[in-house]
């Protein structure tokens, strides 16, 4: 319906009344429909839908009153606005109008110039009706829109919480969110030393921006966990990450807890959350880990500490973390529920029990919904040295990395087309510490093997057009064509680092899905041909390297102990030439 | 790869920036070419001292500049060669066939 374009209904049994009324709505340009009783406006509201009804009182059979009752309830929610014509300006018969859901009334005659400022008012009201109703439509979309948004963000955030490290037996925890998302995040994952390690934040504020905001602090967490990393170097790396991507003013206050049960250590980095208190077997606190540091994201990585506080333990022991949340959970009178209740209700409970003890504790004090995001955690620390069949495990702190890595790439044609593989897979050497020392020579390692993989064993060009530099030119142009034609094949790359003969090594292994190639006849090239040198050149760089089966396979041992990056281990194969 | 060319009296520098290899083709090609067909340059110096990562075509295009350069009757040095770099120029023995700094 536009601004001209009511259709009015005029329910009247004069014909002539009825004539009057339809050229006044004709002349405003608006349609004219009419009936000439009760039951016909009836069947004219449910055949022509109406936005507008000038209803006669006085009519033979069900009359003007019961036509209104039934349209208004036919009509239901949507907005229709009756206006009643009664003979006499008596109230009473007015206000049984007025009941019968008519909106407003006209006493005969009828004033045409007051119907027709009516119907204005009326055309005014349902345009604003209107309005309104688009209003609420694009409302409830939007609602819809971030319902969906919000379950999407919940299932990832489920995703990412529940690692299998949160299942691990010596773990318990409970995360009571004040809104959808939880802003306090728990996390926990063991090194390949076996040190149990722990996280829990609480990101400003509530929801999902503050559930975002430790989004990347806990992928952080459980790579290098995975990694052998100490708790030291993840909290640093955590916090730098933080303080770039965040908008200033944007922090979260973290613990991050590192139990080591073969060295009988347990270290604490806490910034910014109550403290962590650790429990004997008889129920006393052993120790507890006051917050010395600011959150994290706040202080610029020149400025940050991240020294953990190293503690040893002597038998088994239960430790406990929580966010402040719980500290200041209020019951109906607005009392907090504070770190001594906590405290009081973990030493008076039996061990088995703690844990369910300060929840039932918090519960009963609670008075209803958390106003905070609560987060409880129980970690069970092992009597020392329980795990000592574990080979690696670092030392406390275990700031060295781990001894052993294992990387596997798949590259499918279309990979190769759009991918640099080798600069790709060099920005992720570099981050890690067995191997950013020699950044440069497992970069030339690779970036030979990957080239040979691609250029000879998929696209199956021809190095012998590199002698000049018109041929280095059409060598490129070549490549470039062959490569865009590339439909199938693969490269896989696999990156170790493991011991071999007692020594830290690389090993490199790369496969093409091509036929392979002579490789033998690599080796007669000499020092100044302008072909064929990259793999003398892996040869001479390498411990070892060796091609499997057709030539679509090589491996390469790089050796990593210290020294071996520069030029003198590998200085008597030079010397040899 | 970025190059940058300096040229002082009778001798230009080509330093170069960041990872020289294949695709560096084009433009060490284009910065070299300039170079050697000025008759008032003698001497061209090559700069590594910001280059970490090289490989074997990098090595394939400074030979090719190496014979280029001598058909011109200038003379080619490599400067600032460290770590990585350095390592794979003394086990190509390149000291055999460049004059390196």
């Amino acid at each position: 319906m536009n601004k001209s374009g009511m259709t009015v209904l005029v329910v009247d049994d004069v014909a002539n009344n009825v004539a009057i009324a339809g050229q006044v709505v004709k002349r405003m340009g608006h349609r004219f429909i009419e009936a000439r009783s009760g039951e016909e406006a009836l069947e004219k509201f449910h055949s022509e839908a109406p936005d507008m009804i000038l209803m006669d009182v006085m009519m033979p059979g069900i009359g003007g009153l019961e036509a209104t009752r039934r349209i208004r309830e036919a009509a239901g929610s949507r907005w229709l606005p009756i206006l009643m014509v009664t003979a006499l300006s008596r109230e009473d018969e007015v206000l049984e109008g007025l009941r019968a859901g008519a909106d407003d009334y006209l006493t005969k005659p009828l004033s045409l110039p007051v119907f027709q400022a009516k119907i204005q008012v009326f055309q005014r009201i349902a345009e604003l009706q209107q309005a309104l109703s688009r209003y609420s439509d694009e409302l409830a979309t939007y609602y819809r829109q971030a319902e969906e948004e919000r379950r999407l963000g919940a299932s990832l955030m489920e995703y990412m919480v529940n690692r299998e490290g949160l299942s691990d037996s010596a773990l318990r925890y409970r995360v009571t969110p004040a809104w959808h998302f939880s802003g306090d995040l728990v996390a926990a994952a063991r090194t390949p030393g076996k040190c149990h390690h722990i996280l829990l934040s609480d990101g400003m504020g509530h929801g999902l921006p503050a559930a975002m905001g430790s989004l990347p602090q806990f992928d952080t967490f459980y790579a290098m966990t995975e990694l052998g990393y100490g708790i030291a170097r993840i909290v640093e790396v955590m916090n730098s990450r933080m303080h770039t991507m965040m908008p200033p003013g944007r922090f979260s206050a973290l613990t991050l807890v590192s139990v080591n049960p073969v060295a009988g250590t347990i270290e604490v980095w806490n910034g910014g959350n109550p403290a962590p208190c650790l429990l004997d077997a008889g129920g006393s606190i052993v120790r507890r880990w006051k917050s010395r540091h600011l959150p994290l994201g706040v202080l610029p990585p020149e400025e940050f500490s991240a020294e953990p506080e190293v503690y040893s333990y002597d038998g088994a022991c239960q430790l406990f973390l929580w966010s402040d949340g719980l500290s200041e959970a209020e019951n109906a009178e607005g009392v907090q529920f504070g770190d001594e209740r906590a405290e009081a209700a973990l030493r008076a409970a039996a061990r088995e029990q703690r844990f369910d003890a300060l929840l039932q504790a918090l519960d009963a004090h609670r008075a209803g919904a958390a106003a905070d995001d609560i987060s409880v955690v129980a970690v069970e620390v092992p009597a020392p040295g329980t795990l000592t069949e574990s080979l690696h495990a670092p030392r406390s702190g275990g700031e060295s990395g781990s001894d052993r890595l294992c990387m596997s790439f798949h590259f499918e044609a279309m990979d190769l087309k759009n991918l640099d593989v080798v600069p790709t897979l060099t920005g992720m050497i570099e981050r890690i510490d067995a191997l950013k020392e020699h950044a440069g020579q497992v970069f030339i390692i690779l970036s030979e093997l990957v080239a040979n993989a691609l250029d000879h064993g998929l696209l199956r060009l021809d190095s012998t057009l590199k002698t000049s530099s018109e041929g280095f030119t059409a060598y490129a142009t070549q490549r470039q064509k062959a490569l865009q034609a590339l439909e199938q094949g693969f490269i896989e790359i696999q990156l170790e680092v493991l011991r071999r003969d007692g020594r830290k090594m690389a090993r490199i292994t790369v496969r093409d899905s091509g036929p392979g190639f002579d490789w033998a006849a690599c080796s007669q090239i000499p020092d100044n041909a302008l072909y064929g040198r990259g793999i003398a050149l892996v040869r001479r760089l390498s411990h070892e390297m060796r091609y499997v089966g057709t030539g679509n396979e090589v491996v390469v041992y790089y050796e990593l102990s210290s020294g071996a990056g520069a030029a003198g281990h590998t200085a008597p194969h030079a010397l040899m030439q | 790869m970025n190059i940058d060319t300096r040229k002082d009296g009778n001798t230009a520098r080509i330093v170069l920036n960041g990872r020289f290899d294949f695709n560096s083709h084009r433009l060490f090609n284009d910065a070299t070419s300039a170079l050697l067909s000025e008759p008032g340059v003698s001497e061209l110096e090559v700069d590594f001292d910001e280059v970490k990562y090289i490989d074997s075509s990098a090595m394939g295009m400074l030979l090719l500049l190496k014979e280029r350069a001598k058909s011109a009757a200038k003379s080619i040095t490599l400067l600032n060669c460290k770590g990585a770099v350095a390592q794979v120029f003394e086990l190509s023995n390149f000291r055999r066939l460049f004059n390196i700094k």
